[in-house]
């Protein structure tokens, strides 16, 4: 039996492929426009290109909130998935199941913050009378169609490429400290290094964020991602579970940790985003966007939320793992 | 977005009831199909995994060119000398066609006097045994469908079973017996097991298939691999096998069902945007007087959003109660024949109702955004109308 | 408070049906005027209205609203400019028919961010004023005429706006029913509103409170 016919997994792939279908209407939209939209025209083609940029506007709004949800629903297959193939006891082994399934979920996180970004843009753009950012954004959406078109094909790659007969590794595995693959080496990184790395990274970020210093703010909440994911799988992690050999990031979003992974992982990526977009949006477009505060409230709750965890533990029980 | 946007959506959507009323028709059937069916597969497959669980770990079956043999009886004093194996039974049992109502019953042998391996059997021993001690002639326990059957046919004392061999075995029913599994029992036949061999005309030194107890998980893969190389002539069947067979063929015949129904859904997105797309004089009036009045775009587009989601939740949760009614009140006269359906004609029983909510949330996800999706165009037309234009 | 400049209106530009329905117009109308826009129908004066108020733009020319110039406006600009700044009275009345009166006269204001009671407060103190106070549940299509208009007319009045367009208000109504429109109209200049009215009605010659007549005869000033 083809990991293909359950039910989730064909939803998700129908769901995408319709929505793959509204964003190339999107598509071919935003490229009449960023060719030919001139808001001092007073001619009817300007007049239809400016009812269009609303149903492409409406297009990627849509997407946006759909793509969330969509991929809690995949990280949810993901562990349903997890019961048919042989080995896997969360997503990790469903991820790894498929050399596709790392790059897959990446991409997907990496399409949220773009169509976030977009959004943004828009935002600011109809603010002002001369909608000066219209064909900007446009042309951008056109990279970022590029983005979800590779999203969809990898997904399907992804779903195909799975063997349901063949045995796959689960976190435990993954994340051992003696594991070879990618992931597991994040848990190699001694804590006494990333540990001082991820507070110090966050206290440079309340410093960029009050100066205001737009791209210095952007590259160290980048840079504060990645730390912040390989923490939590190396230290943070296992004071969730409250074992020290349990380093997985799935896990955190099932019933026995109260779903605490949802909460973490959206503040996480909620306060990176916002500061990750400002540099973006200024070096790559141009525009001037500034959502310190945004970002540091979020990147705060985050530190405190998964910095609680350890403290509880030690004043629980009188020693660290 | 605002409480009186959406104030205004609702009262705007009372007011075209009628035209609005197919298309939440449709849905709502659309939904209905798809609980009932996930309905159907889930509750299904609960008794059947439910009923896993009272199986022993390993089942070892003689195949002879690709089906199932009898078994010599004696395999099993070999197999309980392997480390980790707690017990091993033969087991003599069979599937019995009643020509007159053109069913199988699953007759199955067991000894009285001993324990046997599945719980529910011992139950009903335990039940009869103060009777089943002191009668000579043949005698029979039928499971609730059986039983249902038999009187149907005229036989509500006694039953004839029809030799293999030829003759009869004229056996009395002494009792009935159902069970919170029902699909399990319910075409259940038990006899002694000397009947069952007369029947079925299975030798002394033979049996059906044997049963082995591996109390403890972790060995049960070594045990079957052990058993495997000692009788190249079987196949071993685990518990785990048969509960991940069954959520294969679940998911796979969910699966078909929910291709088929995509189809539909596509049928039905068509047809939403076809009908929300031509808009009515009146309509197209009423939304040039709103621009006229100082409604941007967006208003309107989040106008037509809050009427899709008010129409695709009613009808999703009016079609999912419909469903759970008619899956578990009225026990889905017509759909369950999808599931079970198989070459074994057996029985009918009642379903357990589950309610399952990842499953709800599951339909939700399908129909509920596709049905927004379906609305985007139409609902960006009916934004972009020209206020001007409109009112002349 | 309005100014037009050489505001010239092309429909179907380059097409065989092509139509110059209003031809180099410019006029300025001052904060707190009564002006009349007079002519016969067809002559372009439901255009000059429309394109003041950004329903439509025109093909050249600038448009200048309180400040503001408009003609280039992208459609939610213009969609706020008539929600802030602009009551329009329509020809037809242009009523929503299903709809009860009071609900008619709060429409414009939903999108916006005054909570219902307040806009309902405001409604009924307008529908008060103007002695329509009790059809105010009535749905519209049971009201007469002369009460049709007056909730026209409150709904224009609901955003409290600067400015007053109407465009033919008295051409479905008799004689008694004009009359009192044109004492609302001059309550309304009172109160401090610029008026710009299009209308071949000959009630509104020669009268005292109009502080300006256009003549338009075929998309020209006269």
């Amino acid at each position: 039996m083809s990991v293909l016919l359950t039910p989730e997994v064909i939803i998700l792939l129908l769901e995408d492929l319709l929505l793959l279908a509204f964003n190339t209407i999107a598509v071919f939209i935003a490229y009449r426009i960023q060719k030919y939209f001139d808001i001092n025209d007073t001619s009817p083609k300007q007049y239809t290109l400016e009812k269009q940029t609303y149903l492409a506007s409406y297009i990627i709004k849509f997407s946006l909130y759909l793509k969330i949800a969509s991929i809690i629903f995949f990280i949810f297959t993901l562990d349903k998935l997890s019961a048919i193939i042989p080995g896997a006891m969360c997503a990790v082994g469903v991820t790894s199941a498929s050399g596709y399934g790392v790059y897959l979920l990446i991409l997907k996180v990496l399409n949220i913050y773009l169509y976030g970004s977009w959004l943004l843009i828009n935002k600011k753009d109809v603010e002002r009378e001369d909608y000066p950012f219209t064909r900007i954004k446009f042309k951008y959406f056109l990279y970022i169609y590029f983005f979800f078109v590779l999203e969809f094909i990898l997904q399907t790659l992804y779903f195909f490429d799975i063997n349901p007969q063949q045995l796959v590794s689960c976190c435990g595995t993954v994340f051992n400290e003696a594991s070879t693959s990618l992931l597991g080496r994040f848990t190699q990184i001694p804590n006494s290094i990333s540990l001082p790395i991820f507070y110090l990274l966050f206290i440079l970020l309340i410093f960029t964020s009050l100066k205001k210093k737009i791209i210095a703010n952007g590259i160290i909440n980048f840079f504060f991602l990645i730390i912040s994911i390989v923490t939590l799988i190396s230290f943070f992690g296992t004071y969730i579970y409250e074992l020290p050999t349990h380093h997985c990031p799935f896990c955190l979003l099932q019933k026995d940790y109260y779903y605490i992974g949802y909460l973490l992982y959206t503040v996480l990526i909620l306060g990176t985003f916002f500061g990750i977009v400002n540099t973006f949006l200024k070096l790559l477009l141009k525009i001037e966007l500034n959502y310190f505060k945004l970002s540091l409230i979020f990147n705060s709750i985050y530190v405190i939320l998964v910095s609680a965890y350890p403290i509880h533990f030690y004043l629980v029980n009188g020693v660290w793992l | 977005m605002n409480l009186k946007l959406i104030d205004y959506a609702l009262k705007s959507l009372k007011r075209r009831f009628g035209k609005k009323l197919a298309v939440t028709f449709i849905f709502s059937f659309l939904v209905f199909l798809l609980v009932s069916v996930f309905s159907i597969a889930t509750s299904l497959k609960t008794e059947l995994l439910s009923s896993v669980d009272a199986l022993p770990e390993l089942i070892v079956q003689r195949m002879k060119a690709g089906r199932q043999a009898l078994i010599p009886v004696e395999r099993t004093y070999k197999i309980a000398t392997i480390p980790g194996v707690e017990k091993a039974y033969d087991r003599v049992w069979g599937y019995y066609y009643f020509l007159n109502a053109n069913v199988n019953f699953t007759v199955v042998g067991l000894d009285f006097d001993l324990e046997a391996y599945k719980q529910k059997y011992n139950d009903i021993i335990k039940m009869y045994s103060n009777i089943t001690d002191t009668i000579s002639t043949p005698y029979m326990i039928a499971g609730k469908g059986v039983k249902k059957i038999l009187e149907e046919n005229f036989y509500d004392k006694y039953f004839n079973f029809i030799k293999v061999t030829g003759g009869k075995v004229e056996t009395t029913i002494i009792g009935t017996f159902t069970d919170k599994s029902a699909m399990e029992t319910n075409d259940v036949i038990l006899m002694p097991e000397n009947y069952v061999r007369e029947i079925f005309d299975i030798p002394e030194d033979y049996a059906t298939d044997i049963v082995v107890r591996v109390p403890n998980p972790i060995e049960v893969n070594v045990v079957k691999r052990k058993l495997q190389y000692m009788f190249p002539d079987c196949r071993v069947i685990s518990k785990e096998d048969i509960s991940g067979s069954y959520q294969n063929i679940f998911d796979y015949k969910s699966g078909l069902f929910l291709a088929l129904l995509i189809a539909a859904f596509i049928a039905f997105f068509i047809l939403v945007y076809d009908k929300t797309s031509g808009l009515s004089l009146e309509d197209r009036r009423e939304i040039g007087i709103l621009k006229a009045v100082g409604w941007q775009v967006e208003n309107i587009l989040q106008i037509k959003f809050i009427e899709g989601i008010f129409i695709s939740l009613f009808s999703f949760f009016f079609g999912t109660g419909l469903a759970l009614f008619y899956v578990y009140t009225m026990h889905a006269p017509l759909l369950r024949n999808l599931f079970t359906g198989a070459s074994i004609l057996k029985p009918t029983f009642e379903l357990i109702p589950v309610i399952d909510f990842q499953l709800l949330f599951l339909v939700f996800i399908l129909t509920v955004p596709i049905y927004i999706m379906a609305t985007i165009i139409p609902s960006w037309r009916a934004a972009i109308i020209d206020a001007d234009e409109v009112m002349r | 408070m309005i100014e037009l400049k050489n505001i010239n209106k092309i429909y179907n530009l380059g097409l065989p049906d092509e139509s110059n329905v209003l031809k180099n117009i410019s006029f300025k109308v001052k904060k707190n005027e009564f002006t009349i826009l007079r002519g016969p129908s067809g002559s372009g004066k439901s255009t000059i209205l429309s394109i003041i108020a950004g329903l439509i733009k025109p093909t050249s020319g600038e448009v200048i609203v309180d400040g503001k110039s408009i003609a280039k406006l992208p459609d939610k600009f213009a969609a706020n400019l008539r929600a802030d700044k602009i009551g329009f009275i329509f020809q037809k009345f242009n009523l929503i028919h299903d709809l009860t009166a009071i609900d008619n006269i709060t429409v414009p204001l939903l999108p916006s961010k005054f909570s219902k009671t307040e806009i309902i407060e405001r409604a009924e103190k307008i529908m008060s004023e103007l002695s329509i106070i009790e059809k105010k549940n009535l749905v519209v299509k049971k009201l007469s005429g002369g009460e049709q208009q007056r909730v026209a007319i409150a709904r224009a009045l609901i955003n409290n706006p600067k400015i007053i367009l109407a465009d033919e208000p008295t051409a479905n109504l008799d004689e008694k029913l004009s009359l009192s429109f044109l004492d609302i109209i001059k309550k309304l200049k009172e109160k401090g509103l610029t008026i710009l009215l299009a209308s071949h009605d000959p009630v509104f010659n020669n009268l005292k409170c109009i502080d300006n007549i256009i003549d338009i005869h075929l998309g020209e000033i006269k």
